[in-house]
């Protein structure tokens, strides 16, 4: 088996009296495209929200390439090559696309206390900043504000922003919501492509969507882990049918 | 657009270049209420680099001019030092101290929790100059000297003469103006917008935002420091008034008044406050109402303050600023929100 880039052992997330995530031990290995499922309330934000650092767990461990992480901020995560995209668009709505990817890709400049040379000159910074623009598919759009863009756009943004910070590792909470059918697919066709040289952790509602770019699939339910497998697997397991396909399927 | 863009330091410019031809015209109590608009302005820009640009509304900024205030005053009267770098830097450091530690504590809250403890730890600073018998008690010292630069025999600043500290303040102002100026385009400052508009977004994006926000507090404190010790320099008195929240909450209106987030904005808002101030105080015995109401009049009738125009060429009624917030991104938002 190939190592694990990321390993989480008996993690556990409380709220008061709920667990939203219960001894949730994964391995998501290099390359792959590890999809989580579940029900709504299931505990796959909440997970990726561990991941992230957006949220100290409760009890266990996270392992990034071996190393412990756990009571790392999200802040310190991000330059280990951790990136992270939101399930609600959490963009500058008032800066232009090219700065929205301006301030991740900042974050790989060496130091952080940059009080000198104006922003603009940082030509390295402007690269990554534009590189990521290409790969989301905004590009053309880099000199408008976010704030005006379409939905689906901003969804685009919304990992764009994400990819300036060159992350290895992403970390995708319904890229999805909310697109119309011919924007999903945009979205989808981008995913692909960053599939190629990205390991990604992905939450997502849309069926079709996860069974074209996963290739391992985890399925939760109320925050504790069901089964883990291939696709196929995944597919023929009659726990995950009762549990959560079959309802989904008949909906 | 690039017009726009422009408008804002090229009033600086004019600003400045009309405060230094002022003296040729202006009599002697003008060119002093002017000195004092320039010291109000140095320390409400620093109040802006962090209420205007980094989004923290800070109630305790009187604190750091205070205490740097404090300790040139100490200096030279009970150690009778008058040499002008010493007594910058020293008073520059107890600033930056007192910042260092204030940040260090307030950075960690935000909202209205940030607002209270930064008035919390700046009335602390105030009941430790007000009480403390070494630095003067209530009613304040005088200045038996006041600090001049000089390189050998030969005097080459010498505060005490009312034009010199007139250039001297001037200078600084500049000087303070094209250095934040700097700061706010470097990297250092596109990470402050960024905490401004989404603090969370940019935290996820690799960035430290306490740290952050904590050097931003350090390089606001040391500004306010070098405004106190011009302050106490111009008028030879310092007392714990300088240290009250007042002064606090004055500098904060000066910076609304003027216009959040434009730097040259709170210069305008200490020439509006100082001059209404000055005429009204004339006219009535009732000048607080009056200069009440023409803060709420603007606040309501110009929304980003008295330099609004020149920015986003916002003028509205009160009307129609309710409307602003409902456009198609924000409906967008709250209905994406649950999918």
């Amino acid at each position: 088996m190939p190592e694990p880039i990321l390993e989480t052992r008996l993690l556990s997330r409380q709220f008061g009296g709920l667990r939203a995530v219960a001894d949730a031990s994964l391995s998501f290995e290099a390359g792959v495209v590890h999809a989580v499922l579940g029900p709504n309330g299931a505990g796959k934000t909440t997970l990726i929200n561990l991941l992230s650092g957006d949220l100290p767990p409760s009890d266990g461990m996270i392992l990034y390439k071996g190393r412990d992480i756990t009571r790392m901020p999200v802040d310190r995560r991000v330059h280990l090559g951790i990136g992270r995209s939101y399930q609600k668009t959490n963009i500058f709505p008032e800066l232009t696309c090219l700065e929205n990817c301006w301030l991740g890709a900042q974050a790989r400049l060496p130091g952080w206390l940059h009080l000198m040379r104006p922003a603009r000159s940082h030509a390295s910074v402007r690269d990554r900043a534009e590189r990521a623009l290409v790969l989301c598919g905004l590009d053309h759009r880099a000199d408008v504000v976010a704030g005006t863009l379409s939905h689906g756009e901003m969804r685009q943004l919304e990992i764009g922003a994400m990819l300036a910070t060159e992350p290895e590792l992403l970390l995708l909470d319904e890229p999805l919501a909310g697109m119309g059918v011919e924007e999903s697919w945009r979205v989808v066709g981008l995913l692909k492509r960053l599939a190629s040289d990205h390991t990604m952790i992905l939450i997502e509602h849309d069926m079709d969507a996860v069974f074209s770019i996963a290739q391992r699939i985890t399925v939760m339910v109320n925050g504790t882990v069901l089964e883990t497998g291939t696709v196929d697997e995944i597919r023929a397991s009659p726990a995950v049918r009762e549990a959560y396909l079959g309802e989904e399927h008949a909906a | 657009m690039q017009h726009q863009k422009l408008a804002l330091p090229f009033l600086f410019a004019a600003l400045a270049v009309g405060i230094a031809l002022f003296p040729l015209v202006g009599d002697t109590f003008y060119i002093r209420l002017v000195a004092k608009i320039v010291v109000l302005g140095i320390l409400a820009m620093s109040l802006d680099l962090l209420v205007g640009y980094t989004g923290l509304i800070s109630l305790g900024h009187a604190a750091f001019s205070g205490a740097a205030g404090y300790v040139a005053a100490a200096l030279i009267n009970k150690a009778g030092w008058t040499d002008l770098p010493t007594l910058l830097l020293a008073s520059l450091a107890a600033a930056g101290v007192v910042a260092l530690v204030i940040g260090w504590i307030s950075v960690r809250t935000a909202g209205i929790y940030f607002i209270m403890i930064t008035l919390a730890l700046g009335q602390m600073v105030f009941f430790f100059f007000h009480d403390v018998a070494f630095w003067g008690g209530a009613d304040g010292v005088n200045l038996d000297s006041k600090p001049a630069l000089a390189v050998g025999e030969a005097t080459l600043l010498d505060l005490s003469d009312r034009m010199v500290f007139y250039y001297t303040a001037l200078g600084c102002l500049v000087v303070v103006y094209l250095l934040l100026t700097m700061v706010l385009n470097a990297p250092f400052g596109q990470v402050l917008r960024g905490i401004r508009i989404n603090e969370a977004r940019t935290k996820a994006l690799g960035h430290d935002v306490q740290r952050y926000k904590l050097a931003a507090f350090v390089i606001a404190g040391l500004i306010a420091g070098l405004a106190g010790f011009l302050e106490v320099v111009r008028g030879g008195f310092i007392s714990p008034a300088h240290v009250n929240w007042h002064e606090s909450a004055m500098v904060l209106i000066v910076v609304i008044l003027g216009g959040m987030g434009t730097l040259v904005g709170p210069v305008v808002g200490a020439f509006a406050l100082v001059l209404l101030e000055d005429y009204v105080a004339d006219l009535t015995d009732h000048w607080k109402l009056v200069i009440g109401l023409f803060v709420i009049g603007v606040v309501l009738f110009l929304p980003d303050g008295l330099v609004g125009p020149l920015k986003s060429g916002k003028c509205r009624l009160p009307l129609f600023r309710q409307r602003a917030k409902d456009t198609p991104h924000a409906r967008k938002q709250e209905s994406v929100g649950d999918a």
